[in-house]
């Protein structure tokens, strides 16, 4: 975090990212610069930050969570597009329509951060704070949901990573924390 | 490790409240000492696991010594066998007991109704079918997840921003730097407005594409100062050789 200064390879940034959580952080403060100027040069818009956040997101999601996601460029190359991409997208949605005329050639990436159905609905918000609760008071019940759902790791996986003693065990826990994760919800939506 | 029953009570006597064990039947009195012991065997047998039932005696020390409301420590001995049921690890649970109960209220109130092997346990008539309707599917909770993980990590990059800057200098120097065009009158009409710095701006640009992200000239005014000085002299010279 306070090592400014240092350059991370993308190799090393992508490593860092599956290893742990301060990879992401270091992803961000490395490419935050060059892209929002980037942006900047793009277009004059309110939520350049933001769309920066949700490239990095978009980076983040790929490589976590699809295994079938190669990279075939640099990160920066990659941010710089999904950001465009986003930008475009945003612009698209207040009816404005611009052709950009960059010269950095990133037609071939088409991502952006995927937008999730039914984000606003009440299920979902008391989902979050269920989720958000499970996270503050700890236990190993959104480490496990997460590492299932999201990340889609595979049981025996799960099992040696969260030292179970075998994918059975870790298996039954997976079904305690689901329905945990059920009674919670219940509770945060009729409470 | 696997105990037999009588490993379990020998386990108990030997380990509960081994310092306090009077202190606590004057405080609760024999009967519910009794009582207590019984809740703590059953759980054992259940779990039937030497190293929890040690931790859940080592918890229930902790509490005796630090907790002297008999509601508190009822209620929180009754929900650790529960909390073990529900991921919680022995650590987590120390967590919980030490930041007292108001935060957990939400969290506890779930537990109670899970049963020791982890099940719903049965309710109220009106709560109960309310809890058959709701279903949460695999998919859904697949996206509360990564709803919740995006928010996480936005906070955490708004905190990154405070911390060391959002960037913002960029802004400024590349402000109307746009190589964009719209088809939409309103904009060409903006795009005008910025024509101006939109000189400057091709100048910085190509520095700034030159050097991969150094930083662009700081401002045309000495351009300005030397040509403003160099029409001097011309009008100077034309009068002097047009004078004479």
């Amino acid at each position: 975090m306070r090592n400014r200064g240092r350059q991370y390879s993308d190799a090393e940034l992508i490593a860092r990212i599956k290893e742990d959580s301060d990879g992401l952080d270091l992803l961000y403060r490395q490419h935050q610069r060059y892209c929002l100027s980037y942006l900047n040069s793009l277009h004059n818009h309110d939520e350049m930050q933001d769309i920066f956040h949700d490239a990095v997101l978009a980076f983040y999601e790929k490589i976590s969570k699809d295994e079938a996601f190669v990279l075939r460029c640099s990160i920066q190359t990659y941010l710089c597009a999904v950001c465009r991409n986003m930008l475009r997208e945003r612009l698209r949605k207040e009816n404005r329509f611009i052709n950009f005329e960059d010269e950095f050639e990133h037609d071939n990436i088409i991502d952006v951060l995927e937008p999730i159905e039914s984000e606003n609905s009440p299920k979902m918000k008391a989902m979050h704070k269920a989720l958000s609760l499970m996270k503050e008071t700890g236990g190993k019940c959104y480490e496990i949901l997460l590492r299932y759902f999201y990340l889609k790791q595979r049981m025996d996986r799960i099992a040696y990573e969260m030292d179970y003693t075998n994918s059975d065990n870790a298996k039954n826990q997976k079904a305690r924390c689901q329905r945990r994760l059920k009674i919670l919800t219940s509770n945060v939506l009729f409470s | 490790m696997k105990l037999i029953d009588k490993e379990i009570a020998q386990i108990i006597e030997n380990n509960l409240f081994s310092d306090s064990k009077q202190k606590f039947i004057n405080f609760f009195g024999p009967e519910q000492y009794q009582s207590l012991l019984h809740e703590i065997y059953l759980y054992s047998v259940l779990k039937n696991d030497e190293n929890v039932l040690r931790s859940l005696l080592g918890k229930a020390n902790y509490i005796i010594e630090n907790f002297d409301t008999k509601n508190v420590i009822n209620r929180i001995l009754k929900d650790l066998a529960k909390l073990y049921f529900s991921g919680f690890t022995s650590s987590d649970i120390m967590q919980l007991v030490k930041a007292g109960n108001k935060r957990f209220d939400l969290e506890l109130k779930a537990l109670r109704e899970l049963d020791f092997q982890g099940n719903i346990l049965e309710s109220e008539p009106e709560e109960k079918a309310f809890k058959s309707d709701l279903v949460i599917e695999d998919d859904e909770i697949e996206r509360a997840l990564i709803l919740f993980e995006r928010q996480y990590w936005k906070n955490r990059f708004k905190k990154i921003d405070k911390e060391f800057g959002d960037g913002s200098k960029e802004k400024t120097r590349f402000k109307g730097m746009s190589a964009s065009y719209e088809i939409e009158p309103m904009m060409a009409m903006e795009e005008s407005m910025h024509s101006k710095s939109q000189k400057i701006d091709r100048y910085t640009r190509k520095s700034y594409n030159k050097s991969h992200g150094s930083m662009p000239p700081k401002s045309n005014k000495i351009k300005i100062i030397f040509i403003a000085v160099v029409l001097v002299v011309i009008a100077f010279l034309l009068w002097y050789f047009l004078s004479n």
